[in-house]
């Protein structure tokens, strides 16, 4: 599979986890280490859930349909949030196949 | 040559070494500047001090290992401050397994109070104004974690104390180094039992992670983090981090996971010891 860009990732796309990635999580919010960038994302409690339901089986428009019914919100402002943390995620060289956003510098 | 005045042996993390000198006054100048280190079972290390030049160039002062010259000054206050620093380096970087990150730190009564910040941000005048309050003192620039306890193994130099903060410790201006008029002005080395005997702490687990910030027009106040962010925080703190990134992860989410975390900006130093003394429950160590 050629990678993405995360910025044309749509409700269709099946995100996984990158395998390079190690995880820690505490109270509910992920530090992530990209072993291949050796950099370390800190995610907040709503970026932890999407991203502990990224297992490749499901794509953006069934993890917000998910995810709304755990929380009780509406499903579009779900889906919205969602798809925009998978592409904040893929920019950051998180998700496999997707291609992290190169640094201005 | 070699010397015949040799210091006793000292232990500075997984670093254990010794100082030989030619003058016994030297030798017991160095014993006093390193004397808050533990005694060494063995040594690793022998450094030698030798004396260089003379006439119009003036003496240089040097260290030397294996015969190579590891720090080289042209006065005995100086030199010894550069090889406190070179120790610091050696010492870090000689943990093979132990997780270290650029802090200070304290202790009370088996409590842990870690201190990362980078340079220039007040963790040595925090530690200081602790452990002259009644804190233990574990060190001004390494806490290192043992990785299978999470422990924090004290490494007790000397506190380097810049000019700026020297102010605030009038009292512990260093004795002039032998052959010198006065103490280096740029940074004083001062053994923690200058500040009080028995000041060293023991070792201890991490309760309270606090990143200090020096903002001199700033009020001084703690703000608390989550645990997430804390870990951020002090891997970005962590020496030699992208070399072993997820062991040193690892290891310092489980030192989090038993600890708080806050951001400290400091206004005034008396201020900040008294929110670290309310964290530590004995605000009787600094109250006037």
């Amino acid at each position: 599979m050629s990678d993405e860009r995360a910025a044309r990732l749509d409700e269709t796309f099946v995100p996984v986890q990158s395998p390079h990635t190690f995880v820690v999580e505490l109270d509910g919010e992920a530090v992530v280490l990209d072993e291949d960038a050796n950099r370390i994302h800190l995610l907040n409690q709503t970026a932890t859930l999407i991203w502990n339901c990224l297992d490749g089986e499901v794509d953006v428009r069934g993890l917000a349909v998910e995810i709304g019914e755990v929380l009780g919100l509406p499903f579009e402002q779900v889906l919205a949030d969602t798809l925009a943390v998978v592409r904040d995620l893929g920019d950051e060289g998180l998700l496999d196949g997707v291609t992290a956003r190169e640094d201005p510098t | 040559m070699s010397g015949v005045y040799a210091t006793r042996s000292f232990h500075a993390l997984a670093h254990d070494f010794r100082v030989v000198a030619e003058s016994r006054d030297v030798r017991d100048y160095f014993e006093s500047v390193l004397s808050g280190f533990p005694e060494a079972d063995a040594v690793d290390a022998e450094y030698e001090l030798r004396v260089t030049g003379s006439g119009e160039e003036g003496e240089r002062f040097e260290i030397v290992l294996d015969g190579a010259a590891v720090v080289s000054e042209v006065s005995l206050g100086v030199l010894a401050g550069s090889f406190v620093h070179s120790l610091n380096r050696r010492a870090i970087s000689s943990s093979d397994d132990a997780v270290v990150c650029h802090a200070g730190g304290v202790e009370l009564d088996g409590v842990g109070f870690v201190f990362p910040a980078h340079m220039e941000s007040g963790k040595t005048t925090l530690t200081t104004g602790l452990v002259r309050a009644g804190f233990g003192y574990l060190t001004d620039e390494a806490v290192a974690f043992e990785p299978a306890s999470c422990m924090i193994e004290p490494f007790p130099k000397p506190l380097s104390i810049d000019q700026g903060s020297q102010f605030l410790f009038p009292e512990l201006e260093p004795a002039p180094a032998p052959g010198d008029e006065q103490a280096p002005d740029l940074q004083w080395q001062v053994p923690p039992d200058t500040i009080r005997p028995g000041a060293v702490g023991r070792p201890c687990i991490a309760r309270f992670i606090v990143f200090p910030r020096y903002d001199a027009d700033a009020a001084t106040e703690l703000e608390a983090l989550s645990r997430a962010s804390t870990l951020m925080e002090l891997a970005s703190n962590t020496f030699e981090f992208r070399e072993r990134a997820r062991h040193s992860l690892e290891v310092l989410a489980r030192v989090v996971e038993g600890a708080r975390g806050f951001r400290l900006t400091i206004g005034d130093l008396h201020e900040a010891c008294v929110v670290i003394a309310d964290l530590a429950g004995a605000p009787e160590l600094v109250r006037v």
